[in-house]
């Protein structure tokens, strides 16, 4: 119950904050909201059905490509350029899980690994159709008339809405017979088979579906900056969402927005710190640092810590009400 | 009685190297069948071989439905519950997330009795009741291995195969969880495949028994029967062995 409050206490604030903040760092937290998808889309993979991909970021630049693409070049609307960019995200999941099911053990880390290193490549060599290095501009998306608001506004409150439903959804399947057969699946499974888990059909199910929420992350992402570009998919990025998973907490769906304001705001914090020449390599080591620490001291995440914290406090409160 | 699993020509390799040699035996409609042999006779491969944990030649069926082509997973739902040998839980999860993925194998038509069975496998075994929100890793070994029968026995199956649940229990604990196995097929309406090393124990609570000694079946019948018979004896001890304790 009290954790329902707190998501309902945190969908209120959500929906307040572009009437609060300017509408530069309303574009800000929408950056925040679209790179928490590709972050929840690991904490599914990962902390649920226990498989690794090195290559979210390069679905998420899928994602952003197909949009810009599907708007640019085929005049699509923006929404039903988003929704093709979910569908090309999934199917390419399918098509990434579908081999690595042949093989064992690391398999997919191995080929999305390839992917993520592959993938800027691609976007430079197809010049054509991907505008090349310099990348593809997306129109502004427009306030629908009748609505009061800014386009930041909106196109924040967009990706807003578009988080909070992938989150109930992930988080009520989660659950029940689908959060036993992950459990299954992700601890020992070989005696999940025994059970009846069908692994094989969840496994690339899961990989899939992974696909979807990170491109679709990636479209609503390109509506926000109103480009795309082959470095900003860089390896680099897929590590970088790796790492926010781990710190925000591999199994938590908070932990996927605390990960996401991680991955945001460390290159800007630093930029600020030490210019824009030192920014990317020092970047990375803060990267390392913040990762070994939550290893050391929060291997659940930053998310999981918060929560201990608060069962902690709560237990010496009662401790305190019955002590004699 | 009806033939509710019925296994033929079974063979099975490891590698090159064939283990099981194409052996015949069926299990009848709530029948205790021990499947007993010394080490290496080829007893855990025919459970697994059963449950297609491990590929393998010749027919397996179930209520006259065959397995060959199907998975793990799949022949699970058709009816075949397998508690492997050692400690057969899902060590991170608590005593009740185990409990309900044995839900998991059930048919349609068990489903909305999920949880009127789990409250009856908990009287079954109470101490299980004891520890619900407690992981699974954390109990002892007898505790794990209730814990293993009872996440198979609430798929519901039609044959349960057991693989040594003795292995490693203290001799009480041991009784006890024989005790409880002899009640299954009552209380829950299931055929149980039993292999296990101690001939005695699995005898004792056996109706047939199916005698294995180098992946080939040599002795089957009722378990008095097997239990008096010199092929347990020299499947256990060799030829020579067993002249000496006739003598």
């Amino acid at each position: 119950m009290r954790k329902w409050l707190l998501w309902g206490v945190v969908a209120v604030a959500g929906i307040a904050l572009p009437y609060i903040l300017d509408d530069y760092q309303t574009f800000q937290i929408a950056r925040v909201t679209t790179t928490a998808l590709p972050i929840a889309s690991l904490v599914l993979l990962t902390g649920w059905s226990g498989q690794v991909s090195a290559g979210q970021g390069a679905l998420f630049g899928l994602g952003a490509y197909t949009c810009a693409i599907a708007i640019v070049s085929g005049g699509l609307p923006w929404p039903v350029a988003v929704l093709l960019a979910m569908v090309v995200g999934l199917a390419a999941g399918l098509l990434l899980g579908l081999p690595a099911l042949r093989l064992s053990g690391m398999s997919l880390g191995l080929i999305t690994l390839s992917l993520a290193v592959l993938f800027p490549l691609l976007l430079s060599r197809f010049k054509d159709l991907t505008g090349g290095p310099f990348g593809i501009q997306t129109p502004p998306v427009r306030t629908p008339a009748g609505i009061q608001l800014s386009s930041a506004q909106f196109l924040y409150l967009v990706t807003f809405v578009a988080l909070a439903a992938v989150f109930a959804l992930l988080a009520l399947l989660c659950r029940g017979r689908t959060g036993r057969a992950l459990d299954a699946l992700r601890l020992q499974p070989a005696m999940a088979r025994t059970t009846g888990v069908d692994t094989r059909r969840l496994s690339v199910l899961v990989v899939g579906m992974s696909g979807a929420v990170a491109a679709l992350g990636g479209a609503l992402n390109a509506l926000v900056l109103q480009s795309v570009v082959p470095d900003a998919y860089a390896f680099t990025f897929s590590l970088a969402l790796l790492t926010g998973a781990v710190i925000g907490g591999i199994r938590s769906w908070a932990g996927a927005l605390v990960g996401a304001v991680f991955v945001v705001y460390v290159p800007q914090l630093v930029s600020d710190t030490v210019g824009d020449t030192l920014a990317g390599h020092w970047t990375q080591v803060g990267y390392a640092l913040v990762l070994l620490l939550t290893l050391y001291f929060a291997p659940q995440g930053l998310a999981g810590l918060g929560s201990r914290i608060t069962t902690k406090i709560g237990e010496r409160r009662a401790h305190q009400n019955f002590a004699p | 009685m009806s033939g509710v699993l019925s296994v033929t020509g079974l063979r099975a390799r490891y590698g090159g190297v064939e283990v099981v040699h194409g052996i015949d035996f069926d299990v009848h409609e709530g029948e205790i069948v021990a499947l007993v042999g010394p080490n290496g006779a080829g007893k855990t491969t025919v459970l697994r071989g059963i449950s297609r944990t491990v590929r393998t030649q010749g027919t397996v069926t179930l209520l006259g439905v065959g397995t060959h082509g199907k998975d793990a997973a799949s022949v699970a739902r058709l009816g075949v519950g397998h508690v492997p040998q050692g400690r057969g839980t899902f060590a991170d999860l608590t005593v009740l997330q185990n409990l309900r993925l044995g839900l998991l194998a059930r048919g349609r038509a068990h489903r909305r009795h999920g949880d009127a069975d789990l409250t009856r496998m908990i009287d079954m075994f109470p101490v299980l009741g004891e520890f619900l929100s407690r992981p699974a890793g954390a109990l002892s070994g007898g505790q794990q291995q209730m814990l293993a029968i009872a996440r198979a026995l609430l798929a519901r199956p039609r044959v349960l195969l057991i693989d040594e649940p003795s292995l490693g229990l203290a001799p009480v604990t041991t009784s006890m969880l024989f005790r409880t196995l002899r009640e299954l097929r009552s209380d829950w309406g299931v055929s149980v495949l039993l292999a296990e090393q101690n001939a005695r124990l699995s005898l004792s609570i056996a109706d047939r028994a199916v005698v294995l000694a180098g992946g080939l079946i040599v002795h089957t019948g009722p378990s008095a029967e097997v239990a008096e018979s010199g092929e347990l004896r020299r499947a256990y001890l060799g030829s020579a062995a067993e002249q000496a304790v006739t003598r």
